[in-house]
């Protein structure tokens, strides 16, 4: 088939001319046509075909400078600048949980949205190109310049109407996909986080608001619409796309702050998952602990939430938000998943890896945590709650410990009882003992040496079991009254006098991460010790479990040698916890609030010599 | 819910149940026929804790009064509270019908409770059957006379015995040791207090001779009378529970605030202090309560209910319970209590044992929507302190010098738990004694030492 060029000569000369507009357009597209064509492309170069009339190619010759500069910067863009469709309905659930670990690096400064930044690249780079392009013409031929300065206006007109159509009515009318912002049905109720603002992400965010605020039948009264014309300054269109930002934040910020969905939704998380009434946990734990002390691998996860519900329901009735909770296991106990998010070394990676391969208590791995709905999750994103999550995962580690501590002080004051009134001593101590292993240095111990054993073990027991709890009570006082009582205090106090959505995210956002910063990120250098310390306090509940069955064990010297190791390890690690405390307040003095209560009377660091605080 | 049971006991814990429970029902916002009084205020309380909902929804607190005379249940019964308890939970026993009272002999409440507790037994543990996790009981009673005392002492032999796993506190009104015209009391009170010992998991001392000087001192009342006293003690009572009953943070059940205060368990006798204490009868005094000026007051020796002398001794815990004037709680700031506890700190006015490690616990307990307070904030303090032995000391010391004299034994002579254990006497005596030994050993640094055995 003959594919050559027609020959133009045998048109009349004006669909000549025409066909070479036809052809220059296409050119500027990067396409090679039949007058002409594209010979390299590093540089430009570009070949007019001779057979065409010689007027008609001095003419096309005139135009050439243009095209070549057009392809030259479309080049510069589409190899430089990585180009991704802006999603408006991009939620950053399924962004944070792809990267989770940068999310967790960065817990300490705001997220950025990746994606806007290098939206923003590119429209800067547009811009960049359009001023080239002026800058060009204004140099060259004046026809030239008229011609660009019709096509230009002309070619925004259906941009600016998408642009107007977004920013002042959320509504998206782009049938060939050409607009910058595409819908994505997966993820039809995300949102994503307020960052730095470029302009991409300001219309982005707009359009978002005005769909959600009509969604909910609501007008947004300060949004006045602006029409976008292309002869006006440049710096128009920021300070429209702004002022209507700006509107339809303030608009969702009151529906959020004035129906009252945040603050309800704030306090039912503040009190179950934060433990402002933390009597929920011991009624809840009261109910599963049969299933809880299971495996991890074998509990019923089904039956831990019905009673989590009922749990929810009989200390919280009528709660809206009970049915939001909800219980889940998982991989790793929280010292490992901290040391995770914390970026340690490989090798401890490879030592948590192992850890996730072996069976933990269902009580080390539970989790609960409240399913968000639209609109709500808006604010309370994925970013919050997994935030939201690590403390409550603190605070129960911390709570159950507790919880152990006290079921053990019950077998420690029912040791106690066994002591037996000097007139009804019978033989009940001795036949108690008998199956002891006490070394005896003449023939059976009376009773009065086994009332003298069990009192001491009853005083020692009482100690290590004084220091555990001590120090478990001091870091959940800390964690709650010091920490979380006071940044809430703050944040009810900033939230009060929020007005746009960036405001309300951004204090929620700081609260939150404030929270988490004071009670677990900053004593992260210590977190081996406190883990060290509940596992000394597991061990000790355990040795009380076996000797509340086993009371004659409390006789022998192997006990009473186990029980002596116990109280040096305690107190050995409570010094080098309150010793790293000391250390760590140097960078956040918040802690010497918790260093107070733990050493109150300054023992510790009188014993080291340490200057008071 | 873990829920708890109130035991009251004799015409004392009768007495003080009474104003415990109007207090409970006022903060609760719940009338005096048991009905919920302002139904649209939201106030997250737990009402289950000492309340159950009746079939009428009528709340009715979990509640047995027990005495072996009918003067003061019977005045209960018709006043205008009568409604509010459980009928049924008014026991008095048959045989004491006719005769009337324990006549102020331990031996013979002691004795009577072990005629009649199956049927006292039966409305317990209906009442902790219609608990869905019952979590203990609270005993008020006085240890002077001799239901609260005999009575109380075989109810916590049974309780623990029935209900190994569960918490007893109690509120113990100890007798002045002088100026009481119940001549037996030390007796009395030295045989109530081995139970207390081996039974109870906390027992708050509530001493007679230190709330008269409280009234008098300082809330200036030229006569304080028993309601006066009893009001100060059930301020006690609603405060200490405040936090089970408006849960926040911490200290939310029973265990949990005896375990702060309880470090080894037969030391668990408390000794309380209120600031600012009001009466009725009293005029208001004008004053600035801040945070750390409730902190202060609560460990100055003149706010002490229990007559006893801090100059020596240490504490061996101490939980303050801080609240609120009004339901709003924004006058408790978190940042003034640190402050207050590194003043204290700073000042050393607290000594604590020097074995274990033992702060100034802090509870902020919410306050009712129902009841607005003159002061902005108020404080409880519940504290073991080894100098409450000087008490028991000038009791035990009292009952030695009786039971050297035989005096007054003729009466204890006949009754069956005598006859059963001709020691009993002797028996407590030691156990009182070994008790002030422990608090005092408690003092010294060796305390938390051990070796090996051999």
């Amino acid at each position: 088939m003959d594919r050559g060029p027609p020959s133009l000569q045998a048109l009349p000369y004006s669909m000549q001319e025409d066909e070479i507009i036809e052809d220059f357009l296409n050119i500027l597209m990067g396409i090679s046509t039949n007058t002409i064509a594209i010979a390299d492309l590093k540089p430009p170069r570009l070949e007019i075909n001779t057979s065409l009339d010689p007027s008609l190619q001095a003419i096309s010759q005139r135009v050439l400078p243009l095209a070549r500069a057009y392809i030259k910067l479309s080049l510069f863009v589409s190899n430089t600048l990585p180009y991704a469709p802006f999603h408006p309905n991009l939620t950053p659930k399924s962004y944070l949980q792809e990267d989770s670990m940068i999310d967790h690096r960065n817990m300490d400064g705001r997220i950025k949205l990746c994606l806007c930044d290098s939206l923003h690249t590119v429209l800067w780079e547009y811009h960049c190109m359009v001023t080239s392009l002026e800058t060009l013409f204004s140099r060259g031929d004046l026809k030239l310049l008229e011609f660009v300065g019709y096509i230009q206006p002309n070619a925004c007109v259906p941009f600016f109407e998408m642009l107007q159509n977004w920013l002042y009515h959320g509504r998206l009318d782009d049938p060939y996909d050409e607009f910058f912002i595409t819908p994505d049905k997966t993820h039809k109720d995300g949102f994503f986080i307020p960052g730095e603002k470029g302009d991409v992400s300001l219309i982005a965010e707009t359009g978002k608001y005005i769909q959600t605020i009509r969604s909910m039948g609501k007008e947004i009264p300060g949004l006045i619409e602006e029409k976008f014309v292309y002869t006006s300054p440049q710096n128009t269109y920021s300070h429209m796309i702004r002022k209507a930002h700006e509107a339809s934040s303030q608009g969702i910020g009151e529906i959020i702050l004035r129906d009252q969905l945040l603050g309800k939704r704030l306090w039912s998380l503040k009190k179950v998952l934060m433990f402002a009434e933390s009597d929920f946990f011991v009624n809840f734990m009261d109910v599963v602990e049969g299933e809880m002390r299971k495996d991890s691998t074998i509990v019923s996860l089904h039956q831990v939430n019905t009673l989590l519900n009922v749990s929810l329901n009989s200390c919280f009735p009528g709660d809206e938000y009970n049915q939001d909770f909800s219980c889940s296991l998982c991989s790793t106990d929280l010292i490992q998943e901290m040391k995770i998010i914390l970026g340690e070394s490989s090798r401890s990676r490879e030592r948590s890896k192992q850890s996730q391969d072996r069976p933990h208590l269902a009580w080390h791995v539970l989790s609960i945590t409240q399913t968000i709905p639209y609109p709500s999750d808006m604010v309370l994103n994925s970013l919050i709650m997994q935030k939201i999550n690590l403390i409550f995962r603190h605070l129960f580690s911390l709570k159950y410990t507790d919880r152990r501590l006290n079921a053990s002080r019950l077998v420690i004051q029912s040791i106690s009882r066994m002591r037996e009134r000097p007139s009804r001593r019978a033989s009940g101590l001795t036949l108690l003992a008998g199956t002891g292993h006490v070394r005896r240095t003449a023939g059976q111990p009376d009773d009065q040496q086994l009332q003298a054993i069990l009192d001491d073990t009853v005083r020692i027991t009482s100690i290590v079991w004084g220091n555990l709890r001590h120090t478990v009570q001091g870091l959940l006082d800390y964690s709650c009254r010091t920490v979380i009582e006071r940044v809430w205090k703050t944040l009810m106090h900033q939230l009060s006098s929020a007005t746009t959505f960036q405001q309300i995210y951004q204090t929620i956002e700081t609260g939150v991460s404030d929270i988490l910063h004071d009670i677990l990120l900053s004593l992260t250098s210590i977190l081996e010790i406190i883990n060290a310390f509940l596992q000394l306090a597991d061990e000790f509940c355990e040795m009380m479990e076996f000797v509340r069955v086993n009371r004659e064990h409390l006789f022998t010297a192997e006990f009473r040698a186990r029980l002596i190791a116990m109280h040096g390890n305690v107190i050995q690690t409570r010094h080098a916890l309150v010793l790293s405390l000391l250390e760590q307040s140097k960078q956040n003095g918040i802690i010497k609030d918790l260093i107070v209560n733990l050493d109150f009377q300054e023992k510790i660091m009188g014993e080291q010599g340490i200057h008071r605080m | 819910m873990r829920e708890i049971i109130t035991l009251q006991v004799g015409q004392c814990g009768n007495q003080i149940g009474k104003e415990f429970w109007t207090k409970m029902s006022a903060e609760h916002g719940i009338s005096k026929e048991g009905v919920v009084e302002h139904p649209e205020v939201q106030a997250n309380d737990r009402k289950d804790v000492f309340f159950y909902q009746a079939d009428d929804d009528r709340y009715v607190p979990r509640s047995i009064l027990v005495d072996l005379e009918g003067t003061v249940l019977d005045t209960i019964r018709t006043s205008e509270m009568g409604r509010f308890y459980n009928s049924e939970n008014f026991f008095m026993p048959e045989t004491s019908r006719e005769g009337g009272g324990a006549g102020n002999l331990w031996s013979s409440g002691y004795d009577q409770a072990g005629e009649s507790h199956t049927g006292l037994f039966e409305n317990i543990d209906r009442e902790a059957e219609g608990c869905d996790s019952l979590e203990g009981f609270i005993l008020c009673h006085s240890l002077a006379g001799g239901t609260g005392s005999g009575y109380g002492s075989y109810l916590l032999e049974k309780l623990r015995e029935r209900y190994p796993d569960k918490l007893i506190q109690t509120y113990s009104v100890f007798p002045a040791p002088d100026g009481s015209d119940v001549v037996v009391q030390t007796y009395n009170s030295i045989l109530t207090m081995q139970r207390l010992i081996e039974h109870a998991d906390a027992t708050v001392v509530l001493d007679n001779v230190a709330l008269n000087q409280i009234a008098e001192e300082k809330l200036k009342l030229t006569q304080p009378t028993v309601v006066d006293l009893n009001e100060f003690i059930s301020t006690v009572m609603v405060s200490s529970t405040a936090t089970m009953r408006f849960p926040g943070y911490m200290y939310n059940d029973l265990g949990g605030i005896i375990a702060s205060l309880v470090p080894t368990p037969r030391c668990h006798f408390l000794m309380t202090s209120y600031t600012p204490l009001a009466s009725q009868n009293a005029q208001q005094a004008i004053r600035k309560t801040s945070v750390h000026d409730v902190m202060r007051r609560l460990i100055e020796p003149h706010n002490l209910m229990v007559s006893c002398s801090r100059s020596e001794g240490v504490y061996a815990s101490i939980l303050n319970i801080i609240q609120p004037g009004s339901a709003n709680s924004s006058d408790i700031d978190q940042t003034a209590i640190h402050k207050s506890l590194q003043q204290l700190r700073a000042k050393q006015r607290v000594k604590f044992v020097p074995w274990c490690p033992a702060s100034i616990q802090v509870a902020v307990a919410k306050r009712s929507p129902f009841i607005e307070q003159s002061s902005r904030v108020s404080g409880l303090m519940l504290a073991n302190h080894t100098s409450i032995t000087t008490l028991f000391e000038k009791i035990l010391k009292d009952f030695w010098t009786m039971l050297k004299n035989k005096a007054f034994l003729f009466k204890y002579a006949e009754s069956n738990v005598i006859k059963a254990n001709e020691k009993e006497f002797d028996d407590c005596g030691n156990a009182v004694a070994s008790l002030i030994s422990e608090y005092r050993a408690m003092e010294d640094p060796l305390y938390g030492s051990l070796t090996p055995i051999q």
